[in-house]
């Protein structure tokens, strides 16, 4: 249960942390090549995360593969 | 965004030197990898055994949030930067989120341009100090640990003669 939790506090701080970035890209980034590689970055590094946390998640819950 | 003026054109944007932003991660990277090093002994330690699965997800967790911190350290370096156009010289300062420090000088305005440059780190990576004396109200613009501060000033002194030029051929 703590580990959903943990899980839940990050997602949490994921949503904010964004909105605040996406504020300052869009108000003071005017360079679109370099906008887009960061958005690449961050938004495909922080879904490969999810992705691990969810899967781990996932076996742990439903037992899919017993370690 | 900057917003020009009609007939303005950006001649030079420069960054703070990479070095800094490089050290920070350096920093942040050596901080994950302890902590992830530090996760199994912890887990040894309180349950007698290494937990695969919490393991990863703990790791996971820890890793997203250092990723997340190091692009809130990007969007600060590279939100600060020195613009130079044919009318004016912006030196942009984000010190953290939601706290920014502009500086704006019309190329009117300035009088002297130095530029330091110390010690052997800064020569061969090329990085520096430059210093703007003007003639307002605020007497003098420091902006410390930028790129390349000879082609700066450089492109500053060629956008300073122009403009006293081009006001000369108007007057």
């Amino acid at each position: 249960m703590m580990l959903e939790i943990a899980f839940a506090v990050i997602l949490l701080l994921f949503v904010l942390i964004s909105i605040i970035l996406e504020y300052h890209w869009k108000k003071y980034v005017h360079n679109f090549k370099m906008l887009f590689v960061m958005r690449l970055f961050y938004y495909g590094g922080s879904a490969f995360f999810v992705f691990v946390i969810l899967a781990v998640l996932l076996i742990d819950v439903f037992g899919f593969v017993r370690l | 965004m900057i917003t020009l003026q009609p007939g303005e054109k950006i001649l030079m944007e420069v960054h703070k030197h990479w070095l800094g932003i490089v050290t920070h991660a350096v920093a942040l990277f050596g901080m994950t990898i302890a902590l992830l090093a530090i996760i199994p002994f912890v887990q040894l330690y309180l349950f007698e055994m290494i937990l695969l699965h919490e393991l990863l997800v703990v790791g996971a967790l820890w890793v997203w949030f250092v990723w997340m911190m190091f692009f809130v350290m990007w969007t600060n370096y590279y939100l600060d930067v020195i613009i130079i156009t044919n009318q004016r010289f912006i030196d942009m300062e984000q010190l953290v989120l939601f706290s920014r420090d502009e500086v704006i000088v019309p190329l009117e305005q300035i009088e002297d341009i130095k530029i330091e440059v110390n010690g052997v780190l800064a020569t061969l990576l090329r990085f520096g100090n430059l210093q703007i004396q003007t003639a307002g109200a605020t007497k003098e613009t420091i902006v410390k640990g930028i790129m390349y501060p000879d082609q700066l000033r450089a492109c500053l002194e060629g956008a300073v003669s122009n403009r006293s030029k081009s006001d000369t051929i108007k007057a």
